[in-house]
């Protein structure tokens, strides 16, 4: 009788502590630090797959996807966005899935009408997911369009927006969803109304959005140069353009920018890949040269740490590998990783 | 349908005869010109091993790929992309482009890929097949680095008429129709044979791709195939003799998606074989002219690859006595590619020269030279020398050593110099040196016979071309080194026990293909086994025969397979067990043939050749052959 009078009060106690207004510390996942390697994995080959690198004791996990959830990922992973309880994996073989961004159990996916999926936004508790749609006989997407799925954790797709060619990045703000179109515009769709409002066009072909010091940007480029256009918040207009001198810059997802406003890209030059660091604050190419090698694929800055990550896809035949770089431009360390490592997450 | 299926039921019922396993009483034995083709591959190729499929066994897998038999009857390993999809050959190591693939002695590899699908192959097209283990380039010229396969027709002269019809009903919408006719005396033979091979492919299978793997059905995979075979052979006196194939064949098929992907790809496959032989035979002296036209034509969803190759070829056979022949002659190719992104005509002149010598019966050496100028360039001089020495013989036991040593070559194909973007005309040759050693012993002991085979082989291939990724495109280099070895075992034995005869085949195959170069770079591959190269594979069959009743169970292990060529992943390996259950009738001589019902992964076994390659589970067959 006294034990289970002991068992009442300790249960007592614990609901009276639950109950309190102290914060409750809710203990990290997995996979909510370190860094996420997103390997895109080779073409007929479905074999993209995340990989997990600890900055602290250097050890790498492979193919989480695979070891949480007991089955391949199985498409090409073109992108990862996380939003709090969730992270999606953006395949470009017509997939999202949908894991727990703590330890990446699989809670759902979309992977019905996807076709060419580039990747996706989170608004108004729904997903907005931006798709080339099929390819015709010419090799042109004309069927472009950005899908809605209603269900955050996946499901069927309610309906599709039609789209100018090959959206790509897509971004939310104020309550209008902006797709960055690779033939030259940017598409404005308001939430809610979810159809195309107005078209903007571009210099360069438009890739990815993000923000620095509480502007908008739109990340373009060319054979020659590097764009990136700054938004009019309320129009979504071009504000204005800073343009860089890069030749033959490539995008994987692999443009990396640092708090302090550096932007590293890759650059395909005739006898090897170059790093270049672009300056958004004085608005140039800081240096030329950062770091150099060959087969560069993916970039990603870890403001941390200061470190840079460049995937290397080794050719293709066979795994990838990543080296970090310190700020200076020296080498840290090098690690053998997925095939074709595109991009870097740090939760 | 139904009334195909009654017709099946009634044949079922009727009288049987001894199938084409049981010796003919004859004293004198007449060989078909299957068996003297198989002779001509074998008689320059001292040290080497010459496999011939078991025809009868050939003739129950009638609507069959050559991709399915090849997977299914030998140790050899063949990736498979599903069921009726590519399927490319892959023997001792080497690559798909690594093995020459022959029609009645014209070469059929594509010359813009430079290798064959072999799933585009019917059963129906051939009427016999041989497999040539190992480096051969010296024989039978470009491509034959890891080995050949020979199909060849089977026409005979003072056969009469005969009419054939064959079908095979199975799971997963298979149904193959074939009637041939074959009419023969003694100047003039014909063999008219019709196929049809359809397959929905609507198996089902494990979505590895979608949360919760649900089972589902393939939808897009379906295949359909027809084809003339038009065999012809006249003799024109007691010592000349002409012959003429053609071989037209059309294959339509959905491509197969891999898991996780959801493509709507088709592709078209038609193609026009055509070949006539010239034989002129004395008695010490065999004359052969030969000329034959390959004309392939490939449609990938809407892009158009077409391919056509002429050859002109005579050779001059001499026996200078029992101990001394010669075999001497000259082969000219005319290759013409019209391809999504380019144009290109080549020519190639090839000069060649066996000989054997048998200094005694129990030994016997043979020596193949072979020269090939393309384009007006050289390739690689290519020599060849197999040795056979019978060290032990008994009337029960029959013991050889063999040894073989010989270059072979891979001209860079059509695509790997000239597609744009990316060809490189500046590619050297592949190259190989090859060398092996084997032990073959035979007993024949009262109601025992046993064949025991084991070769050791050890290739080195030398700039193998592989794409890299450039600034902007990718690139055909000469960057790989691979050194390949392993072992090849056969076992053959029998026992009979009064009117049971009970029969085993083995075959082994041990592959230990590693990378020396990295690939440029990449020094992950380096040390590493090729992908999907397993290092064993071992393939077993059990019969039992009572008359013209047979029952069957085989065996066939795969083991793990690298996927990448760092080895860092490794697909399963997998065990499928197939048995069936065939029977010869003959009722009153008027009316035979044979019939089977066969059961195929009879465990379902859940398994990917390649990864993400689905692959069907249990399924049912049966055939049905009637010859009027």
């Amino acid at each position: 009788m006294r034990k289970m009078q002991l068992v009442c009060k300790l249960f007592l106690f614990a609901l009276l502590v639950s109950c309190g207004s102290d914060p409750v510390e809710i203990p990290q996942g997995a996979y909510e630090n370190g860094v996420l390697i997103i390997n895109e994995g080779a073409f007929g080959a479905n074999d993209g797959e995340v990989f997990h690198f600890d900055k602290n004791t250097a050890e790498l996990e492979a193919n989480v996807f695979e070891n949480v959830n007991g089955r391949p990922f199985a498409g090409l992973l073109q992108d990862l966005i996380s939003y709090e309880d969730y992270t999606y994996l953006v395949a470009n073989t017509g997939k999202v899935e949908v894991v727990q961004s703590a330890d990446f159990i699989s809670v759902g996916a979309i992977n019905n009408d996807l076709v060419n999926t580039r990747s996706m936004v989170k608004a108004d508790d729904k997903l907005y997911i931006s798709d080339w749609g099929p390819y015709d006989e010419n090799w042109s997407n004309t069927e472009s369009f950005v899908a809605v799925v209603e269900d955050i954790t996946g499901g069927n797709i309610a309906y599709k927006i039609p789209t100018p060619s090959r959206p790509e990045g897509i971004t939310f703000i104020g309550d209008r969803i902006l797709v960055a179109c690779q033939m030259g515009a940017i598409a404005v769709i308001e939430v809610g109304d979810d159809e195309v409002e107005k078209t903007i066009a571009i210099t360069g072909t438009p890739f990815f959005f993000f923000e620095y010091q509480g502007s908008n940007y739109l990340y373009a480029k060319d054979s020659e140069k590097i764009y990136l256009h700054k938004l009019n918040v309320a129009t979504f207009e071009v504000e204005e353009s800073l343009e860089f001198s890069v030749d033959n810059s490539i995008y994987n997802g692999n443009f990396s920018v640092s708090n302090s406003g550096e932007l590293f890209v890759i650059s395909n030059q005739a006898t090897e890949d170059v790093v270049v660091k672009l300056s958004l604050a004085t608005e140039s190419v800081e240096n030329e040269n950062f770091y150099s090698g060959s087969n560069f694929y993916g970039l990603g800055y870890d403001d941390n740490t200061q470190t840079l990550y460049i995937g290397e896809h080794n050719g293709w035949q066979g795994n990838g590998s990543v080296m970090r770089v310190n700020a200076q431009g020296e080498l840290i360390d090098e690690v053998s990783v997925g095939r074709g490592p595109s991009g870097f997450y740090f939760p | 349908m139904s009334l195909i299926a009654c017709l099946v039921f009634i044949f079922a019922g009727w009288q049987s005869e001894p199938d084409s396993s049981i010796v003919s009483p004859q004293d004198t034995l007449v060989l078909s010109q299957v068996e003297v083709h198989a002779a001509s591959l074998r008689k320059y190729a001292f040290g080497q091993y010459v496999r011939t499929l078991d025809k009868g066994r050939l003739a129950q897998l009638s609507g069959y790929s050559l991709g399915e038999v090849l997977q299914q009857e030998t140790g050899l390993f063949l990736r498979q992309y599903g069921p009726g999809m590519l399927a490319s050959l892959s023997m001792r190591g080497t690559s798909a482009g690594h093995n020459a693939l022959f029609w009645n002695g014209l070469p059929v590899n594509s010359p813009s890929l430079g290798q064959a699908d072999y799933s585009i192959f019917p059963v129906g097209g051939f009427d016999a097949v041989n497999i040539h283990y190992g480096s051969s380039g010296a024989l039978y010229g470009t491509d034959a680095i890891g080995g050949s396969v020979h199909l060849s027709s089977d026409l005979k002269f003072n056969t009469g008429n005969e009419l054939k019809i064959g079908t095979l009903l199975g799971s997963f919408g298979r149904w193959h129709q074939q009637v041939s006719y074959q009419q023969g005396n003694e100047k003039l033979a014909f063999k008219t044979n019709l196929y049809r091979n359809y397959t929905a492919n609507n198996f089902t299978y494990k979505d590895y791709a979608s949360p919760g793997t649900p089972e589902k059905r393939q939808d897009h995979a379906r295949v359909s195939q027809i084809g003339l075979v038009q065999n012809f052979a006249y003799s024109i006196n007691a010592v000349q003799t002409l012959k003429a194939n053609l071989w037209v064949n059309s294959n339509e098929r959905q491509i197969q998606p891999l898991l996780g992907s959801s493509t709507n790809d088709v592709q078209e496959d038609r193609s026009i074989r055509a070949v006539i032989d010239y034989t002129h035979t004395g008695e010490n002296l065999t004359w052969t002219a030969s000329t034959g036209i390959s004309n392939d034509a490939m449609v990938f969803n809407s892009d158009r690859n077409e391919t056509r190759l002429i050859l002109l070829g005579t050779a001059l056979d001499y026996a200078f006595s029992q101990k001394w022949q010669t075999l001497a002659g000259i082969r000219y190719s005319h290759i013409k590619g019209q391809l999504a992104t380019y144009n290109r005509q080549e020519q190639r002149i090839e000069l060649y020269q066996a000989t054997n010598f048998r200094p005694s019966q129990n030994l016997g050496i043979s020596m193949q030279l072979r020269q090939l100028i393309h384009d007006g360039e050289a390739v690689p001089f290519t020599p060849s020398l197999g040795v056979e020495w019978t060290f032990f013989e008994s009337t029960e036991w029959n013991w050889q050593l063999i040894s073989n040593l010989s270059r072979s070559f891979k001209i860079p194909t059509l695509n790997d110099r000239f597609w744009v973007p990316g060809g490189n005309p500046n590619l050297k040759p592949e190259k190989s040196l090859s060398k092996e050693i084997g032990l073959t012993a035979k007993a024949n002991l009262s109601a025992f016979s046993i064949e025991n085979r084991l070769t050791y082989f050890h290739m080195n291939v030398d700039d193998w071309i592989l794409w890299l990724p450039q600034s902007t495109y990718w690139q055909a280099e000469n960057v790989r080194n691979v050194v390949n070895q392993g072992l090849e075992y056969f076992f053959k034995g029998g026992f009979a026990q009064g009117k049971n005869l009970w029969t085993i085949h083995v075959d082994y195959s041990l592959n230990s293909a590693v990378n020396q170069s990295g690939d440029v770079g990449n020094a992950l591959s380096q040390g590493k086994q090729l992908p999907y190269v397993p290092k064993h594979k071992i393939r077993t069959q059990g019969n039992l025969q009572n008359g013209p009743y047979k029952l069957y169970i085989q065996n066939q292990w795969t083991g793990e397979r690298y996927v990448t060529t760092d080895n860092q992943t490794q697909l399963a390996g997998y065990s499928l067990w197939d048995t069936g259950f065939t029977y010869a009738y003959d009722w009153k001589g008027k009316l035979k043939g044979n019939l089977g019902f066969h059961t195929n992964n009879i465990f379902n076994v859940d398994y990917q050749v390649l990864r993400l390659r689905s692959m069907p589970g249990r399924n049912f067959q049966f055939n049905l052959n009637v010859v009027l």
